[in-house]
């Protein structure tokens, strides 16, 4: 075999002539590279002409008439009878998630992802691999500005065409120009926010950790701004989330004082970040580049084959780091496994716990305001929403059971029993959270406390059971997407029946709620309703149990 | 060559791998061995740049082993326990990449040949690598490896799904790499490989050195 020269009398080739030599290699099998993506944009367009076109000109045609014009629809009016600062401390909100969402994204993927050959075949090339990082930088800030672009045309198309918005003020250009503008401003930053946090990983970690305090902030700030504007104002002068919104705010119509300059400063700050996110391109270390092709590459294959929990499961693994350093000992009581390792699993992700306690408190509080109110409806409603939430996140170790119930083969119970057990965990921490924050409620209502205390007790169960049925739901049968008939005009009922499959335990879950907190009968037939619909519940979350696991077999 | 000080990896609160010394020099080549979960692979993730040790310092001629350094990736050829292929590109079109690459112009064509020969892969070399079986893509990865220059070979467990003949060709590769003065770091759980090419023997056991010394260790 011929040695290859020394590594002394090699000198290593430009990148770019590297990245040219693979693309020269790669031509000739383009077409059928292009035959792929050509069969995948042919089904993505046939799956959205079946399933999508039908039931969006339904809704479409139950939008109420406009009298601004033949065919026209008064959405947009509904939107001017928001109050004041509302809509701004909404899209300020929104942004905020938005460059969140980026940084966060870093953790397990970014703008600068690579593919597992890529990954493989580039990286270890003796190149200076940064004018070539920084050229895909510069391809994705691109693409960001041009999607950004299209995302407030279509915005502003969308609102003075298909919506009939009002206009108070300005014209449809001036609407088109800063809905674009603010678009292509906020594409590009939301990409050089992603480049940065995959170059300074404390930047996208820092993302994952004050998420869950920024959220409740953000909805906080919402909610106030429905009654008082200054909050909303505030935070809108804090930084380019604000700055983008103002212009848009502005464009509606509301009186949007130093929109100028807010985009002015947006438009600063997204060329700074964006000149900051170019140098660091040519920086990001090579393993990170490499293990964000493993874990993005993972996830899009889970993904293609519509496996959603599998996709979260591989970017929640991707975030995790380090060992578990809390302990509880075991049981000695074989029955108690599934229950110790609800609680270690509820140990070792203190901030999904946090939230489920979180929203735990909220739908008690919610459950329990003075129910004379008009928006008492809307109140329950948010109460049950809140109070299934947590179940779900509760019932997490059992999902993850579901999910591969070979990871339950060396327990000698039945794979169906181990579900029941699941629930003991999720029912305490409810009630344990929710007791205390019933007896804090009476006595703040001058209400008796024992409503409260039983209304705990009897729907903590209820909806552990709804979490634990949606857990072990399995995956949709594909025969339900092929279903025919038409649904009135709706098109055919496949979509609705898959809908139906991933919804009815939340249905189950949160219309027995509201039931529960809205119903005017006697205690003793509540308590009966009850009782019936946690027997059925627990004969519905065996069934599918039963069915999970022998579909794994 | 390679100089390990007092290299350690922690992950979490688990040391993968405690406080070590080892050396690789020219024209050497050194076997680790142990069970799963020993620390071989951090060993050689670390020695190849790929992984930072918690505590130490791994060089290379003096110079930190770092994967983001082009004078260290000029030098390291790393067969790992994992590769991924483009789905586009032939046998020999990828071993032609990565010898061009690496700054070899004319006698590219040649070594490659050569290598897709000593390997017996000369008949896949138009194929793409969907066709390949696991062993045939173990060995090109270690093709990859091969058409390149270098100074030291790093190489994680590459008997795995190789056949007696061709694990008996990769003893014959890993001899012709002393002969020409490279240095080879090997992590293997095929005794009968290391006995055959090493000339030190590291046996490690939950992140610690149990036992080193030459190759008739391995006899006890």
């Amino acid at each position: 075999m011929m040695p290859p020269p020394d590594v002394g009398s090699c000198t290593a080739p430009p990148a770019t002539d590297v990245w040219r030599l693979v693309r020269r290699q790669r031509r000739s099998r383009h077409r059928m590279t292009l035959g792929t993506h050509g069969f995948t944009a042919y089904f993505m367009a046939m799956l959205l002409a079946v399933y999508a076109a039908g039931p969006l000109a339904a809704a479409m045609r139950t939008l109420p008439r406009s009298p601004a014009g033949p065919g026209g629809r008064d959405f947009g009016a509904g939107l001017t009878g928001l109050p004041h600062g509302f809509l701004g401390a909404v899209l300020t909100a929104a942004f905020v998630v938005l460059l969140l969402t980026a940084a966060r994204t870093a953790t397990w993927c970014g703008p600068l992802s690579l593919s597992a050959a890529d990954a493989t075949w580039l990286l270890p090339l003796p190149v200076d691999r940064a004018p070539w990082l920084r050229a895909r930088a510069c391809l994705a800030l691109a693409v960001s500005t041009a999607v950004g672009t299209l995302l407030g045309l279509s915005v502003a198309g969308a609102t003075f065409t298909l919506l009939r918005y009002p206009l108070t003020h300005g014209s449809s250009a001036h609407l088109v120009g800063l809905c674009s503008a603010t678009g292509a401003l906020l594409g590009m930053l939301t990409v050089a926010v992603g480049i940065a946090a995959q170059r300074w990983r404390a930047l996208a970690e820092g993302a994952v950790r004050v998420t869950p305090t920024l959220t409740l902030a953000l909805a906080l700030l919402v909610g106030c701004s429905w009654w008082l504007p200054v909050p909303g104002n505030v935070v809108a002068w804090t930084g380019p989330w604000g700055w983008a919104a103002l212009p848009l705010v502005h464009a509606t119509g509301e009186s949007s004082t130093g929109w100028a300059a807010a985009l002015a400063l947006l438009a600063a700050a997204t060329v700074t970040c964006a000149g900051v996110a170019w140098r660091a391109a040519g920086t990001v270390p090579a393993r990170r580049l490499r293990r964000s092709a493993a874990v993005s590459g993972g996830v899009q294959a889970a993904l293609l084959v519509g496996e959603t929990r599998d996709a979260a499961v591989r970017i929640r693994s991707a975030r995790l780091a380090g060992g578990a350093a809390l302990r509880l000992p075991p049981p000695r009581t074989a029955w108690l496994v599934i229950p110790w390792r609800d609680c270690l699993a509820l140990l070792r992700r203190p901030a999904g716990s946090a939230a489920a306690a979180l929203l735990a408190v909220a739908a008690v509080v919610l459950g329990l305001l003075e129910p004379s109110t008009a928006s008492a409806p809307i109140v329950s409603l948010a109460a049950a929403g809140a109070g299934y939430l947590a179940a779900a996140r509760l019932v997490e170790p059992a999902r993850l059971d579901a999910d591969d119930p070979r990871r339950c083969t060396p327990l000698r119970q039945p794979f169906s029993r181990l579900a029941y057990w699941h629930a003991v965990v999720p029912t305490v921490v409810l009630v344990l959270v929710g007791t205390p924050t019933a007896l804090v409620m009476s006595a703040a209502t001058n209400s008796p406390p024992i409503a409260g205390l039983l209304g705990v007790l009897a729907l903590a169960p209820l909806l552990v059971g709804a979490a634990l049925a949606g857990a072990y739901r399995g995956r949709a049968p594909m025969w339900l997407a092929v279903t025919g008939g038409d649904l009135g005009g709706l098109g055919p009922p496949g979509v609705p029946l898959l809908l139906l499959w991933y919804v009815a335990a939340p249905l189950v879950g949160i219309g027995g709620t509201v039931y529960a907190l809205r119903s005017q009968h006697a205690p003793v037939i509540d308590v009966l309703l009850l009782v019936t619909a946690g027997v059925a519940l627990s004969w519905w979350v065996g069934q599918r149990a039963r069915a999970v696991g022998r579909l794994a077999r | 060559m390679l100089q390990l000080r007092q290299v350690s990896r922690r992950y979490g609160a688990r040391w993968a791998l405690e406080p070590i010394d080892l050396s690789v020099v020219a024209g050497s080549c050194v076997a680790l061995l142990g069970v799963n979960g020993s620390g071989k692979s951090t060993l050689l993730r670390i020695a190849a740049g790929l992984d930072r040790p918690t505590e130490g310092e791994a060089c290379l001629d003096g110079r930190p082993v770092n994967e983001d350094d082009p004078a260290v990736r000029a030098k390291v050829a790393v067969v790992g326990d994992a590769t991924a292929f483009y789905p586009d590109l032939t046998v020999r079109e990828h071993l032609e990449f990565v010898a061009r690459g690496h700054g070899l112009r004319a006698a590219a064509g040649e070594v490659v040949e050569d290598t897709l020969a000593a390997l017996r892969l000369h008949d896949r070399a138009a194929e793409l690598p969907v066709t390949l079986s696991a062993g045939e893509r173990q060995l090109l990865a270690l093709a990859a490896a091969l058409v390149r220059p270098r100074t030291l070979l790093v190489l994680d467990e590459p008997e795995q799904r190789l056949d007696p003949g061709a694990r008996a060709r990769l003893a014959d590769i890993l001899a012709a790499e002393r002969a020409a003065g490279r240095g080879t770091l090997l992590a293997t759980h095929h005794v009968e490989l290391a006995a055959a090419v090493a000339d030190t023997v590291v046996v490690l056991e939950a992140g610690r050195v149990l036992r080193r010394g030459s190759a008739e260790i391995l006899a006890g």
